[in-house]
């Protein structure tokens, strides 16, 4: 029974813990402007996603170490530099998104200003990063985030026409007001969401802090490929959403306002409030991973003593680094640029990066002297080659597809 | 450095400098410029309508409406500032843009009134009759500047 | 600089067996986790410090063969990567001598606080972490 109780608190957290502002926002704006024509990228993302994560978290398993660690062995210091640089530019604009996102959700439940929510949100996270322990952490904010399941609840509320929602989803088109350039663009933004960096060493290190072994893995793997592809699901929820609802009326999702329209007139205030409330849990939760994200690939690539598991005092170089990054992100979004624009830069870039980040991985998770036997299959390097070439193509389209679109404007 | 690093780095220069000199020169107001702003105002009231409709209905909350109302403003303005930005040297040219801020000063007024209605609707549900009228004359005044954008929109050939 | 002439010594001895483990610094060394004797991470080796002849110049013919001094942590990261070097009192070292082990990790022989290399770690646990509440406190 209490194994049962794991394993649904691990798939549930994974499900609660797959949305973060940028899958919001990105679902949002692409069901509102193309319908259901991108959701194949939804399905692309989540299961790359999957594969990457079973990847890491079966080296962090086996190995005892996580990936950034044996990333700087393996490759070189020059070429774990690269991905540290990337990866921590990518994680900053990430940190700041999703402080802004909750920032913004607390603006909606109460109609107090999004700029006072700022220092209040920074200090939240800063405090559970500080004192809260890891596995409470992490249950905590996965289980309220399931709230956002209400998405799927309103979808049936709303009572689509189901047929054409499927029409599009699986013969996509490009819809007559937008061009093919938005349309590849909002592609690739959609994939980036989706496998976003942050979320694979925040994978491998946690396996770490909560000393998974290798006997852990076969949990590793039941969470991932069951808890990911049914926040996907979520994804898609939010997507259709946004096309039945503010599609037919005209309206383009710009801000974190107008995604949660279609909830509410589905549900009314009741579904409004527990929206309010996933969304705040999603952000918050996504806050915490990346800003424990930028603290880990920092400590791991230096050598520094890391970890939630250990005292602040044991391991001061690394809360300093996250507190410096939280300041950044908040400083940043004090200068007062829309968070919902940074959602959306950081998504594309995080597509941009992904090469730098997701080719170690691919390269350690094949290293017999960090894995022993639990090499990757023969399976898994065809389907990670596969996805490698995907995510070069993507990276190299992102910025000649940003310009010719004009940011996706 | 070395000569061929030397020339790369040339070269970005000089897409830098075209780029700086593209981006900085001022749009005219045509059909194919007017889109981008016109389509966000018109976007922005249609949503301002709908938060406001949403709230007559009580599935929202006043918060939240109010919140939608005034980010749609914020987007008008953003729209309005951009169209100031067109260079308009022909006589037509100025017809078509002053044609087009004076839609979107009405769409800018009736999502200002929505946004102040909407928070005047906070507190009690909807049961007093001034909240709800106050909230219709909101609806009635959004509507009527969607139809004069939409009609403008259609004679400048944007839709 | 004029380029040394290559003089062939008059007798070439063997190469001394091995004695003890042999290892290859890239692989085995350099980007290596140091932990302390407790376990506890101290840095990555950055670089190695070997004593000897200077590069470029004249080796005595019975010179000591060049031994590791210290293994290097810190801002010689930099150097090593893009070029140059730190002058040498500048240079933060762990002692040869305190190194205990060398397997996936090196594994020191001292605690972490006693070596110059975890000064960094040591001001701002003392001047940052302390001054926040709760810092000290487990988990």
């Amino acid at each position: 029974m209490k194994r049962l109780l794991g394993v649904a608190l691990g798939i549930l957290t994974a499900i609660g813990g797959f949305v973060d502002i940028g899958d919001l926002v990105t679902n949002a704006v692409v069901g509102s402007r193309f319908g259901m024509s991108l959701a194949w990228v939804v399905v692309i993302g989540v299961v790359g996603i999957c594969l990457f994560a079973n990847m890491s978290g079966r080296v962090a398993a086996v190995s005892g170490r996580a990936t950034f660690e044996v990333i700087r062995e393996r490759m070189g210091p020059r070429a774990g530099l690269a991905n540290l640089g990337a990866s921590f530019l990518i994680n900053l604009m990430t940190v700041t998104a999703e402080i802004g996102g909750i920032a913004l959700a607390l603006q909606l439940a109460s109609g107090v200003a999004y700029m006072l929510w700022v220092p209040f949100a920074l200090l939240a996270v800063w405090l559970v990063i500080w004192r809260v322990k890891f596995s409470i952490m992490e249950n905590v904010t996965g289980l309220v985030g399931l709230t956002l399941v209400v998405f799927a609840v309103a979808l049936f509320l709303l009572k689509p026409d189901w047929g054409s929602l499927a029409a599009q989803a699986l013969s996509p088109s490009v819809p007559g007001e937008e061009s093919t350039g938005t349309y590849w663009y909002y592609a690739i933004a959609l994939f980036g969401a989706a496998m976003t960096p942050y979320e694979v060493f925040f994978f491998s290190s946690g396996a770490v802090e909560e000393r998974w072994k290798v006997k852990d893995l076969v949990q590793s793997r039941i969470n991932v490929l069951l808890g990911f592809p049914l926040g996907g699901f979520l994804s898609l929820a939010i997507a259709a959403c946004a096309a039945v609802v503010l599609l037919p009326a005209g309206i383009s999702v710009t801000t974190l306002s107008q995604v949660v329209l279609p909830v509410a007139q589905a549900g009314g205030q009741l579904a409004l409030a527990v929206l309010i409330l996933g969304i705040v849990a999603a952000t918050f939760g996504a806050a915490l991973e990346t800003t424990l994200s930028s603290g880990y690939t920092l400590a791991q690539y230096f050598g520094w003593p890391w970890g939630k598991f250990r005292r602040p005092a044991a391991a001061s170089r690394f809360h300093v680094a996250m507190m410096v990054v939280l300041l950044a992100g908040v400083a940043v979004l004090a200068t007062g640029v829309d968070p919902i624009l940074v959602t959306e830069y950081s998504v594309v870039f995080s597509a941009i990066a992904l090469p730098l980040t997701y080719l170690p991985i691919l390269i350690v998770a094949n290293d017999p002297q960090y894995m022993g036997k639990h090499v990757n299959g023969r399976a898994v390097n065809v389907a990670g080659l596969v996805y490698l070439v995907i995510i070069l193509v993507a990276s190299i389209a992102a910025i000649p597809l940003m310009i010719a679109s004009g940011a996706g404007a | 450095m070395s000569k061929t690093a030397r020339r790369v780095a040339v070269v970005l220069a000089f897409l830098a400098v075209i780029a700086g000199l593209v981006s900085g020169c001022a749009p005219q107001p045509s059909a194919d410029t007017l889109k981008g702003p016109a389509k966000e105002v018109a976007s922005a009231v249609r949503a301002g309508s709908l938060a406001v409709e949403l709230r007559m209905a009580d599935s929202t909350t006043a918060a939240a409406a109010s919140t939608a109302a005034d980010d749609m403003l914020g987007q008008v303005e953003s729209a309005t500032d951009k169209l100031h930005g067109f260079s308009a040297p022909t006589p037509e040219e100025r017809t078509v843009r002053s044609n087009m801020l004076a839609s979107f000063s009405a769409v800018s007024r009736a999502l200002l009134h929505a946004r102040d209605a909407l928070n005047a609707s906070s507190g009690a549900p909807l049961a007093s009759a001034d909240i709800r009228d106050m909230l219709s004359t909101v609806q009635s005044e959004l509507r009527a500047a969607t139809d004069q954008l939409d009609n403008l929109m259609t004679r400048a050939g944007i839709q | 600089m004029s380029k040394a002439k290559r003089i062939q010594p008059s007798e070439i001895r063997p190469a001394p067996r091995a004695a003890g483990k042999v290892l290859d610094a890239q692989l085995h060394l350099l980007d290596r986790q140091m932990l302390d004797v407790d376990g506890v991470p101290v840095s990555t080796v950055d670089d190695v410090e070997l004593s000897g002849p200077e590069p470029d110049e004249r080796i005595p013919e019975s010179a000591p063969a060049p031994h590791i001094t210290a293994l290097l942590t810190g801002p010689v990261l930099g150097t090593r990567i893009f070029g140059g070097r730190p002058p040498s009192s500048r240079l933060i070292r762990i002692p040869w001598r305190v190194v205990a082990g060398v397997d996936t990790v090196i594994t020191l022989g001292v605690r972490s606080d006693s070596l110059d290399a975890s000064w960094v770690e040591r001001w701002l646990r003392n001047h940052v972490i302390a001054r926040i509440p709760g810092g000290r406190h487990d988990p």
